[in-house]
């Protein structure tokens, strides 16, 4: 089995400060899988995203994204890649609040080089794929409905066919039923392209949409010395 | 793209945009409007009197026999005994001379007694002589030739007759109403003070002052203007040409020295460089203000930049996570200090325009002023380039407070 995503030995540390947040042995995700990652609060999961994904950079440790070392990477490169071949949903304001729907869209399209008219039909297909109806295109972010915006995001971290998903607690700004129909959604939608998904969430409710489950706790050695206190 | 993105950014801060670019537009008025005024000013200015060796009227002041003798503003305090001017009218050195005698006018405008060496003799600008739109010179004693500012706003026609107020004012106690001139020639327009000359000939007013060959009860009223009335044995001032510009000092001395009477003679093109000069601080101050005015500007683009950073580290994040470059960031911010510069120079440009259009018969005929409308001369095409550096210098400061927080260290999740 070929990974997604690879990490070894990773020491992060915040500049500034001496006791690192993050201290990752080993942490692996298949190509293609669904893996719910949870843990609590200031555990390190969104530091973990960011460095996977070349937001934040480790010096130690090694970090291989699609079989690519992203300690090898430069800066443009990096942004090149992330534009390519990753997609991000976070828990809220996820547009570009003055855009309307379609140059949110179309922005991460361009990023990633796709051309203009297969951008326009992806996103056609794409926003049926969510429910939302194609006259929302020319709309800005900013007046849709939360549940609006959040269908918006997926299709936009979609946009660009990327091997791996980041949902960063994408549901928690939607209440219970919302919640179910929206990874439900997110789920059917990443199956036509067969990305590797990471969704964080602390609401465990959430694992059974998923093919793994892992813990923070289990993965970063951190917690572990801190015992299960965390500030 | 990032165009796009700076523009709606910019649409969606409507209000603190819109406040900073009228802000800007102000100053660009004001930039743009103080020099090209000045240079205009200075263009005509300059261009009032060229191929005059020397100016020649009774002792002052250089920039006051200047300011009587060809922008008729003022009045002579004396005016040159005929004996004087013809000792000097006769020296061979001297080619041709222009009588000039002030001190009347018509419905406002200043009348020029002279004689037809005046059209022959007397050029503006590049050396360009006055030309006849309709008529000739003077031919005879009770003829007049208008310049075109008065002959357009008064409607004259070649034939029309007209009488002499003595004094300066638009309504004059005494008026030469018994000799009275007929238009024999209308001048093309120049853009100098002889638009607003009405010249006569020498003999004629004389016979208006009741001196010449008419018989005249007409009684002058000496309190109706503090200048002093200048007889017919007088000329007010005179110009001069010389067959050889080397003697030219020579002759300045002689004449200054003269032993008759006070006299003072100016090289023309010195005096309007001093008169120019005495506007000088003033136009050093107009144009420091403008400078001020124009930096406080900036730096309100530079604060509205900055103001907006801290509602923008969401956004900025966004633009990271698909893929943006750090110094696109900083772009996004500097762009958008362009458009609202390039907006505030297009409106105040434009404003200037509209409003010198407007106002451009007005300065003409109150100042005669003959301006361009279009204010794009070099030096405020100069100054534009530098405002737009300018803002993107001072806009250098929220470009990298942008981009220090679109790093990764910086970035909010
Ligand atoms: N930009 C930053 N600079 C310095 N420290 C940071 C920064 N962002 C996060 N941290 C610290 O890193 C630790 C891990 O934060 P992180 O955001 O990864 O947690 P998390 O698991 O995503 O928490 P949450 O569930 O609340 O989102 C926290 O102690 C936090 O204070
Ligand atoms: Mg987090």
């Amino acid at each position: 089995m070929t990974y997604a995503i690879e990490c070894q030995d990773i020491i992060f540390k915040w500049p500034g400060s001496n006791s690192p947040v993050l201290e990752i042995n080993e942490f692996n995700v298949e190509r293609g899988e669904r893996l719910f990652l949870y843990g609590a609060s200031g555990s390190g999961k969104s530091t973990l995203l960011s460095l996977i994904t070349g937001l934040l950079h480790s010096r130690e440790g090694e970090i291989r994204v699609l079989d690519k070392d992203m300690s090898k990477m430069g800066d443009r490169a990096k942004d090149r890649f992330r534009a390519q071949h990753i997609g991000f949903v976070f828990q809220q304001f996820n547009l570009i609040p003055y855009l309307d729907v379609e140059s949110n869209i179309g922005l991460a399209a361009n990023l990633a080089g796709l051309s203009k008219s297969e951008t326009k039909q992806r996103t056609l297909t794409l926003l049926d794929a969510l429910l939302i109806d194609p006259r929302f295109q020319s709309q800005r972010a900013d007046k849709l409905s939360i549940g609006q915006q959040q269908r918006v995001a997926v299709a936009r971290a979609l946009i660009n066919e990327p091997e791996i998903l980041i949902a960063d607690e994408p549901t928690s700004s939607l209440d219970e039923e919302a919640k179910d129909e929206f990874i439900e959604l997110l789920l059917k939608t990443q199956q036509r392209t067969g990305a590797s998904v990471i969704f964080v969430s602390h609401d465990r409710s959430l694992m059974k949409h998923f093919d793994r489950t892992q813990s923070m706790t289990d993965i970063n050695r951190v917690l572990a010395h801190r015992g299960s206190h965390v500030i | 793209m990032l165009f796009s993105i700076a523009w709606q950014s910019l649409l969606n801060r409507k209000v603190s945009v819109a406040l900073t670019l009228a802000s800007l537009t102000l100053s660009v008025i004001v930039v743009v409007g103080v020099e090209h005024i000045r240079s205009q000013a200075r263009a005509s200015f300059e261009r009032t009197v060229s191929g005059v060796d020397l100016i020649v009227g009774a002792r002052t002041s250089q920039i006051n026999l200047l300011l009587y003798s060809v922008f008729r503003i003022g009045n002579a305090t004396n005016g040159i005994s005929s004996e004087s001017y013809e000792l000097i009218a006769g020296d061979p050195r001297v080619a041709w001379t222009i009588p000039l005698s002030l001190g009347d006018s018509h419905r406002g405008y200043r009348v020029l007694g002279t004689d037809s060496n005046f059209f022959e003799h007397f050029h503006f600008a590049q050396q360009n002589s006055l030309e006849f739109s309709q008529g000739k010179a003077f031919s005879s004693a009770f003829e007049t030739v208008l310049g075109a500012e008065v002959a357009r706003r008064l409607a004259y026609q070649l034939g029309d007759s007209i009488t002499l107020s003595h004094g300066l004012g638009e309504i004059s106690f005494s008026n030469h109403e018994s000799t009275p001139f007929t238009v024999s020639g209308i001048l093309e327009p120049t853009g100098t003070p002889v638009d607003r000359t009405v010249h006569v000939t020498l003999a004629g007013l004389d016979a208006a002052h009741g001196l010449g060959p008419h018989e005249d009860t007409h009684q002058h009223d000496d309190d109706s203007g503090a200048e002093q009335h200048i007889d017919s044995d007088e000329v007010t001032a005179f110009m001069l040409g010389l067959h050889s510009r080397m003697s030219v000092f020579e002759i300045q001395r002689a004449i200054n020295e003269h032993a008759g009477e006070p006299l003072l003679a100016i090289l023309p093109g010195v005096a309007l460089a001093q008169l120019w000069e005495v506007m000088g601080s003033v136009e050093s101050i107009l144009a420091l203000i403008s400078a001020l005015v124009m930096l406080a500007s900036l730096l309100g683009i530079a604060t509205m930049l900055f103001a907006s950073m801290r509602e923008r580290q969401r956004e900025i994040f966004l633009f990271r996570s698909v893929g943006m470059h750090s110094t696109s960031i900083f772009f996004l911010i500097e762009i958008e200090a362009i458009l609202i510069t390039t907006l505030g120079i297009g409106f105040g440009l434009g404003v200037v325009w509209v409003t010198l259009s407007a106002g451009q018969d007005w300065l003409s005929q109150e100042y005669g002023l003959m301006i361009d409308t279009l204010p794009l001369s070099p030096s405020i095409t100069a100054y534009l380039g530098v405002i737009l550096i300018a803002s993107l210098l001072l806009s250098l400061l929220p470009g990298v407070a942008a981009y220090r927080s679109s790093l990764g260290t910086k970035l909010k999740f």
